[in-house]
């Protein structure tokens, strides 16, 4: 006779990525039934935009998601410019393009030396964080911020690229293969990875779509779904890319699709930086954009718009509109609803993590208690993404 | 068109139907809401849930907008169903159609106290919390007796 065993893995757990709780029942070493508590790390995100205004919403949706902070200001800045019918500025959207897809390989970086570091490869980990810390500086230098720009606004960016920039991204373009071809060879093909992650946690077509998973989970199940095609957003449809797909469904075939999606950013942001023309970085409009410093001290209507803009802020037609883009853990929708004032009605945010959490009480169920670290890693789950 | 074809089949229990940019909304009842969607679900192949949450509203009516976005997995067509729950009216349950839906649901009752078949739990705060904190009549700043 057996008998069964709850164990609680988390909340305060090195593997658990966060926040998370995972309520286990065991037989021996086998997993009987998993429940994943979450709710640990909520915010109150969602509320708390209703009381801020259009700028200052920026600075809390970049903590929803932290390790992709500019695809959340992304989601909120498109999704106010879709409900206002701006265009953003070439340039501007080149260099949204540019910080998106490095954020990207940031962010699959740092899921690749955890993933690694807990299987024991501390190695892999340092490569990654190393090649991570390169794009931080990148953003560092633009926007003074390493982990969230804050650069986005509402029609365009905050400032123009300082001088430098365009050298920088370049030399990290040339240093990365370098990097990726190391991870890969001591990954891929590494007796001990493939064993620990093939055929483990598989997430088939029809269970992702059952649980809402997006992006790479939902890839690695043989879907092509990629907001990039799906919903082109910042002319996503002008750059070659592919969307890597595997069939398999397990943790390995994520791995896979994760790291053919850096090289895949590398090229887009090789082709961005081709594109990179000089011009205008913020919209022409002096009721979404701050008028410049020079023209205040001649002009009484600048003036006025300044002082309105900062007093009261940006007031967006009365509408509901919702806007998607594809951050590195999947579709990461915004709704937001505006009542004609300053400050939104309702933003929601619909987040990738949530459901990748929820669908571990299904792919648990089954495994050894140590394939436990690999199936959450392999969701890539960010608990403030899933709890906002 | 499948609008059509919704609109033809479900004409007495829509409530409105709207198009803002690009998106399809079909208001309906909260007894066809289930229905709809499932018909939406098993007959015209709209597989993917998107996203499924609320909006609160105080006026006209005091209760809860829920909205259900879709879309097809093949040629990606998006459909949003909506349903205008009043403060304590009931709304049946998506899980049989999508099993991913229950956590979205607890949400919809832990944030917006939207009763749902079968959902007791909260999912984000703490079990013995009072009130539901999307609602717009929850005070944004918690009185801490201070």
């Amino acid at each position: 006779m057996s008998d069964v065993m709850e164990l609680n893995l988390g909340p305060q757990h090195p593997s658990t990525h966060g926040v998370l709780r995972l309520k286990l029942a065991l037989d021996g070493e086998v997993i009987l039934s998993a429940e994943p508590i979450i709710g640990y790390l909520h915010t109150g995100i969602e509320k708390e935009c209703e009381s801020k205004t259009y700028l200052q919403v920026f600075s809390l949706v970049d903590r929803i998601d932290y390790l992709s902070g500019p695809s959340e200001e992304q989601g909120f800045a498109g999704a106010v410019e879709k409900l206002m019918h701006l265009e953003v500025p070439q340039r501007a959207q080149v260099i949204r393009v540019i910080l998106l897809e490095l954020s990207r390989i940031a962010s699959h970086l740092i899921w690749a030396g955890t993933s690694a570091l807990e299987l024991n490869m501390s190695s892999v980990y340092m490569y990654c964080f190393a090649e991570r810390e390169k794009i931080l500086d990148i953003f560092e230098s633009y926007s003074g911020a390493r982990m969230f720009p804050g650069v986005w606004r509402v029609g365009g960016m905050s400032q123009d690229l300082e001088e430098g920039f365009v050298e920088r991204v370049q030399s990290f373009c040339k240093s990365f293969p370098e990097t990726w071809r190391d991870i890969d060879r001591l990954l891929t093909n590494n007796y001990v990875w493939c064993e620990r992650l093939t055929g483990v946690a598989v997430i088939d077509r029809e269970t992702a779509l059952q649980y809402l998973c997006t992006g790479p989970v939902i890839r690695g199940a043989g879907v092509s779904y990629d907001m990039r095609k799906i919903e082109p957003y910042l002319g996503y449809e002008e750059y070659q890319f592919d969307i890597p797909i595997q069939s398999a469904g397990d943790a390995y075939a994520r791995y896979l699709v994760r790291m053919e999606e850096m090289r895949q950013s590398l090229s887009i942001v090789e082709q961005a930086l081709q594109k990179l023309k000089p011009g205008a970085v913020m919209v022409d409009d002096r009721k979404v954009a701050l008028p410049p410093k020079e023209e205040l001290y001649q002009s009484m209507e600048a003036l006025i718009h300044h002082f309105k803009l900062i007093c009261e802020g940006i007031c967006p037609p009365l509408g509901k509109v919702t806007y998607a883009v594809e951050s590195a853990r999947g579709e990461l929708r915004f709704l937001v609803v505006s009542d004609g004032s300053n400050k939104p009605y309702r933003v929601r945010v619909r987040s990738p993590s949530f459901p990748h959490v929820q669908v571990l009480k299904k792919i648990l169920k089954g495994l050894m208690i140590s394939d436990v670290v690999v199936a959450i890693a392999s969701v890539d789950p960010i608990l403030g993404d899933v709890d906002r | 068109m499948i609008y059509h074809e919704l609109k033809e089949i479900y004409k007495d229990t829509i409530v409105q139907d709207s198009e803002f940019l690009g998106l399809e909304t079909f208001e309906v009842t909260n007894e066809s809401y289930f229905s709809v969607l499932s018909f939406l679900k098993n007959q015209t192949s709209f597989e993917i849930l998107v996203d499924l949450s609320g909006i609160d509203y105080l006026s006209p009516a005091e209760g809860t907008l829920v909205f259900a976005l879709l879309r097809q997995p093949v040629n990606f067509t998006q459909i949003c169903v909506t349903t205008f729950v009043k403060r304590g009216s009931q709304l049946p349950s998506m899980v049989s159609l999508w099993k991913g839906a229950e956590w979205y649901e607890r949400e919809l009752f832990d944030m917006f106290g939207v009763s749902i078949e079968g959902i007791k739990e909260r999912i984000l705060m703490p079990d013995d919390w009072e009130g539901h904190p999307l609602r717009k009549d929850y005070p944004k700043q918690p009185n801490l007796g201070l």
